[in-house]
C-alpha cells in the first residue's frame, strides 16, 4: 500500500524586507549627499558650546571668510574686492533691510579679515551680525 | 486520445540583478556622502546710530582683550589657558558684573578689542563666555589695542 507523503515546500528566503531596508538606505544617502552639495563653501568653522541651531535660516546674507582671508558671498565662490562685498551689503539693505548677516569665518583666520567685513557692515548700517560656529560634541 | 501538453512553467522575475545594482548605489553615496554638520548661531548686535535727541542709557561697559598669542584680559589681568578654549574664571566674573549692572540698573556692555593677529576661533571663546553668562550686548573695537 502506498502511504501518502506530505511533500515538504522549498525553504524559501524571503528578501523583500531587506530590499525595503536597502531602497530606504538609498534615498537616505541620495538626498543627504544632495544637501551637502548645497551647503556654502567648506570651511572649518569655529566652536562654541553656546551656539544655537535656529529653527528658521531666513533673511541671512552669507559671507565666508577664508582662512587666507578671501571673502565670499553666497552664491559666488570665487573671493571678492572690498568694494564689490559694498556693493552686494548695499543692494541686500535694499531688497531686505531687515537681513542679517551671517559670517562664516575659518576658525584659524586673523581677526582681521573678519573686522573688515564687519566694518563694511557698519558703513552699510546693517548692524545684525551672527557668527556660524559648530557645537562641539 | 490524450494529447501531451508542454507544462508552462510559472512567470518568475529576476530581482537579483537589480539588488546588485541598488548595492552597488548604496555603497556609492555612502561612501562619497559627508554628513552635513548643522551649524549654530553666536549673535551680535552692533552699535547703529543714535538720534541727538534722544537719550542715551549710559551702560556699563567693560573692554576685554584678544591677543595674537590666544591670551585675554580685562582690566589688565588674564583669563583663562591660551591653549583651552574654555574661559570658565571669565564667564564668572562676567556672571558677577552682570549682575551688579542689573543691580545699579544699566546695561551690561562687553567691547572685545581684539588685535589684528588674533585668531577667530578665540574671539568666539570670548563670545561663547558672553553668552554662557548671559551678556547679549556685546560689540568691537574699531581698532585693534597697541
Amino acid at each position: 500500500m502506498k502511504v501518502p507523503v506530505d511533500m515538504a515546500p522549498e525553504a524559501g528566503f524571503d528578501m523583500s524586507p531587506m530590499i525595503d531596508m536597502v531602497f530606504l538606505l538609498l534615498i537616505f544617502f541620495m538626498i543627504a549627499s544632495r544637501f551637502s552639495v548645497a551647503q556654502n563653501i567648506e570651511l572649518e568653522i569655529p566652536t562654541a558650546e553656546k551656539a544655537i541651531v535656529p529653527q528658521e535660516r531666513h533673511e541671512r546674507f552669507v559671507v565666508n571668510v577664508l582662512k587666507e582671508g578671501g571673502i565670499c558671498i553666497y552664491g559666488r565662490p570665487e573671493p571678492v574686492t572690498l568694494d564689490e562685498l559694498r556693493g552686494a551689503f548695499k543692494h541686500e539693505k535694499e531688497m531686505a533691510p531687515d537681513t542679517k548677516v551671517y559670517i562664516r569665518a575659518d576658525q584659524d583666520t586673523d581677526f582681521l579679515h573678519v573686522r573688515k567685513v564687519m566694518s563694511i557692515m557698519a558703513e552699510e548700517g546693517l548692524d545684525d551680525s551672527i557668527f556660524g560656529a559648530f557645537i562641539p560634541n | 486520445m490524450q494529447t501531451a501538453t508542454i507544462p508552462v512553467e510559472d512567470p518568475d522575475l529576476d530581482v537579483s540583478s537589480l539588488i546588485d545594482m541598488v548595492f552597488l548605489l548604496l555603497v556609492y553615496f555612502m561612501a562619497t556622502c559627508s554628513l552635513v554638520k548643522s551649524e549654530g548661531d553666536l549673535g551680535i548686535k552692533l552699535p547703529g546710530m543714535v538720534q541727538q535727541a534722544v537719550s542715551v542709557d549710559m551702560p556699563d561697559e567693560q573692554m576685554i582683550e584678544v591677543r595674537a598669542d590666544n591670551r585675554v584680559f580685562l582690566n589688565g589681568a588674564q583669563y583663562g589657558d591660551p591653549n583651552e578654549h574654555e574661559l570658565p574664571d571669565l564667564v564668572a566674573l562676567l556672571v558677577r558684573y552682570k549682575l551688579s549692572s542689573q543691580a545699579a540698573n544699566n546695561k551690561a556692555l562687553i567691547t572685545v578689542a581684539a588685535e589684528d593677529r588674533a585668531r577667530h576661533q578665540r574671539v568666539i571663546d570670548v563670545l561663547n563666555a558672553c553668552a554662557e553668562a548671559g551678556i547679549e550686548n556685546v560689540t568691537f573695537s574699531g581698532a585693534a589695542p597697541e
